[in-house]
């Protein structure tokens, strides 16, 4: 179990020196890799295949019908004899933490395994980059996926990957909790598209050991014109990953993370847009699951608030 | 009858540059310099209206309870989170909300709610930085005025406050009045304050009418700090600037060492407000006697009843004048009491001492001066992100939180590189960010940075006042762990991007 902190994917995300048995220092590299580190990765799929190998029985430790490779195999023999309700009890206080070290551990090491689970996300997300970015991207695959995605932030059930709805919540809400009862009709539905920075040639890519372009995605009202008036989210792949997780069902906002303030920034140059083009925003707000529009009505008194119930 | 005595409150104000000392959020500095920015503030009474259980169904257009009660509660909860600022003790009704429409600051009571702090902001900040960079002040209005487009709360509360035309064109606030006379903070804000808000109107661009309103806030607060170190700080040597060290740990727990040394820190540059007021007490006393001869002559005569003529002297009108001078009175005749019964010889020095010291310990009070300033110091911090943590139940100490990080983060990415304080070939890596933030505001993460190190050295050796700063520095090891802590929250933040060749650099998406 020890040694496993010294295999190579471990020593990828390496943050900490470790200095028994072995001293190794963690290449600053790696602080780049951070936020593609499966270790941290949750996937229902790819946890049952690591608490299956856990759990009692006999034999070899195999993953997708083949052999573990002896260091990982050791550990996971280790760790079933220590699972097994015979164990020692001095083993019990560590044990949670052990388990969740070699849980890492064997998500990390499934990352370069070579039948991989079509949930590992970031892949998914780093080859839609990719693709993008190399233009073998014809079917806008990564434009749909982001735009569905963030469509399913703002509520909407069924499945659009072609413009960005109308119907938001306020931008605010990505980085207020409390304001996502706040929901705007901002009366236009915003047009999409995808922007490159520029691409290295291949010849420089090799020399530099990567090929870094912006990538971004424009949206603005429909019927006017993008250009350079156009709001842009900035994507990586990271952001990429948690959309695709948005599309499988995880759209709780603190899934969001650091990207939050991205988002609220994007829908707040969105608003912006849609004023400019001529679209008065409607505000509505949820209470208890009902909907009410709210505007301000002039009297020759006194200003009075409206609340109009909706659907 | 002889001059009075200049009331120790107001003066240590005008020399600290604070324009009252009062304790007051950032987000109303902000809003009480917009409204003076553009001469314009509203009544928001109705939509305090909202907060009174008992009045606010009468702001409702055919108002029924069972309908509207709902959703009125929904609304009040959204406004209570997203922009109150001030709130009155007791009922938690708001006072002051955040300035996203100039109509939401508050033109009654303006000098009561707000303490004119919007003067520092125009005449401190704003006006020096249109003087060097002739067009700001326009950009600045069209950002403020750009802000309802993107609010859509907003833009819904605009109808419900009454503008009120208000301009304000006084001029010499205290802040102004101290770049006056004290050179190096003029040129602080000449060559720092001014590049800030020249960075800002670059940063701002891309963020949301939210985060512009919270950087602008922030950076108020920050440059409010780094002026006051600037006003406590006692140097002999021109070019010597404040300095302290800042944990980029997230909790205090991180690391106990970088805790220590960082609430050490803070309490040092707060416990500077007490050999402040001493120094404005002395000069007060000093002053009186130059303007009346009795006064001066008593200070030399060499005997015990000469003296006693200060007993007379009244404090001039201000906060608490009377308690003021009973105190005064009452402390002076004690300290010469004892001073006569212990045999010491009344010379000038003894008696001035004696003095200053009644004076001080006439203000010294609870609520008084010295309190207000380390309010003042514990607030503009916490809008800048760089004091805290949050709550009353830690000391508070110099630290990065997020706020901070974005704040400086943002403006060294919109800075122009000739203006970045970097040896540094490459000015947005995060060693050329180090070395700016130890140059313009005297934030030291680690020491290991040669500009750091140079900038602390300076300050330390500039008085002997300063040199107790060395002890509250932390050892090299502790500002190590420091930065590999600081490495973590800028990964976390995604606020660097790093190459293979071990470099990094500042990136703000």
């Amino acid at each position: 179990m020890v040694l496993l902190r010294h295999r190579y994917y471990n020593a990828l995300f390496l943050r900490d020196e470790l200095r028994t048995p072995v001293p190794v220092r963690p290449e600053p590299i790696a602080r780049s890799f951070t936020g593609a580190d499966p270790a941290v990765f949750v996937s229902p799929v790819l946890d049952r295949k690591i608490g299956d190998l856990l759990g009692p029985q006999l034999g070899e430790p195999q993953w997708s019908e083949h052999n573990m490779p002896p260091l990982e195999a050791e550990a996971i023999l280790s760790m079933r004899r220590r699972l097994h309700p015979a164990g020692l009890a001095s083993d019990l206080q560590d044990l949670p933490a052990e388990v969740s070290r070699l849980t890492r551990s064997v998500r990390r090491w499934s990352m370069f395994a070579d039948e991989v689970v079509a949930e590992m996300r970031w892949r998914k997300a780093l080859g839609l980059v990719e693709a993008y970015v190399q233009q073998r991207d014809p079917d806008n695959h990564l434009r749909r996926t982001i735009v569905e995605a963030i469509n399913r932030l703002h509520r909407v059930e069924e499945v659009k990957t072609e413009s960005i709805t109308g119907h938001q919540i306020d931008a605010a809400g990505f980085r207020t909790p409390v304001r996502q009862v706040l929901e705007l009709n901002l009366r236009t539905e915003f047009s999409t598209e995808l922007r490159c920075g520029p691409v290295l040639p291949k010849i420089m890519q090799a020399y530099l050991e990567s090929s870094p372009a912006e990538i971004y995605l424009a949206a603005w009202p429909e019927g006017t014109q993008g250009g350079d008036a156009a709001a842009l989210l900035p994507l990586d792949a990271r952001l990429v990953e948690i959309l695709l997780s948005v599309n499988l069902g995880f759209d709780a906002w603190q899934g969001l993370g650091t990207y939050r303030r991205t988002l609220a920034r994007f829908h707040a140059q969105l608003l912006a847009l849609a004023s400019r083009a001529g679209h008065k925003p409607a505000v509505t707000i949820r209470a208890q699951d009902k909907r009410y529009s709210v505007s301000v009505e002039s009297s020759p008194t006194t200003p009075l608030l409206r609340f109009e119930g909706q659907g | 009858m002889a001059v009075p005595l200049e009331n120790l409150t107001e003066r240590l104000q005008r020399h600290l540059g604070i324009q009252q000392a009062q304790t007051i959020s950032a987000e109303d500095y902000t809003a009480d310099g917009i409204a003076r920015l553009l001469g314009r503030r509203g009544d928001p009474s109705l939509v305090a209206q909202l907060w009174r259980a008992g009045d606010r169904a009468a702001l409702v257009a055919g108002y029924r309870p069972r309908e509207h009660d709902e959703v009125l509660t929904e609304l009040v909860r959204v406004l209570d989170s997203t922009i109150v600022v001030q709130r009155e003790r007791g009922n938690g009704r708001p006072k002051t909300f955040l300035p996203l429409i100039p109509e939401l600051v508050s033109a009654a009571r303006s000098g009561q709610l707000y303490r004119e702090m919007g003067r520092t902001v125009v005449e401190g900040f704003w006006k020096p930085t249109e003087k060097q960079h002739s067009g700001s002040i326009a950009e600045l209005k069209n950002l403020v005025t750009s802000w309802p487009e993107q609010h859509a709360l907003a833009n819904l509360l605009r109808p419900l406050c009454k503008p009120i035309e208000a301009q304000t064109p006084e001029t010499g606030g205290n802040f102004a009045m101290a770049m006056a006379s004290d050179k190096r903070l003029a040129r602080w804000v000449r060559e720092v304050v001014t590049q800030d808000w020249q960075a800002y109107l670059v940063a701002a661009k891309p963020l949301s009418a939210d985060e512009q309103l919270e950087m602008m806030s922030s950076l108020i607060g920050l440059h409010a700090h780094i002026a006051l170190l600037h006003r406590l700080f006692e140097a002999d040597v021109s070019d010597a600037n404040p300095v302290f060290f800042v944990a980029a740990t997230k909790t205090p727990d991180d690391d106990r060492s970088c805790d220590r040394a960082t609430y050490s820190c803070f309490s040092f540059w707060r416990d500077q407000a007490q050999p402040a007021m001493r120094r404005v007490a002395q000069d007060v006393i000093r002053q009186a006697a130059e303007q009346d001869a009795t006064l001066r002559t008593s200070l030399s005569a060499g005997d015990w009843t000469s003296p006693q003529v200060w007993m007379g002297q009244e404090i001039k009108e201000g906060g608490k004048r009377k308690r003021a001078t009973n105190d005064f009175r009452e402390a002076y005749e004690s300290a010469m009491h004892e001073a006569q019964i212990r045999g010491k010889n009344p010379n000038l020095s003894l008696i001035e001492d004696l003095l200053v010291g009644a004076l001080y310990a006439a203000f010294d009070t609870a609520s008084g001066p010295i309190t207000k300033v380390k309010d003042y110091l514990r607030n503009t911090g916490r809008a800048a992100g760089i004091v805290g943590p949050e709550g009353t139940y830690r000391r508070k100490r110099y630290q990065l939180d997020d706020r901070a990080f974005e704040l400086l983060l943002r403006l060294h990415a919109a800075r122009r590189s000739d203006t970045v304080l970097s040896d540094e070939d490459e000015k947005q890596s995060v060693g050329a960010w180090l070395d700016d933030m130890a140059e313009r505001y005297g934030l030291v993460v680690t020491t290991e940075r040669e500009r750091a190190k140079k900038r602390f050295e300076l300050a330390i050796d500039s008085s002997p006042g300063m040199r107790a700063l060395r002890r509250h520095f932390p050892s090299e090891q502790t500002m190590a762990v420091n930065r590999q802590f600081l490495d973590q929250r800028l990964d976390e933040l995604r606020f660097v991007r790093r190459f293979s060749d071990a470099s990094s650099v500042v990136y703000v998406g």
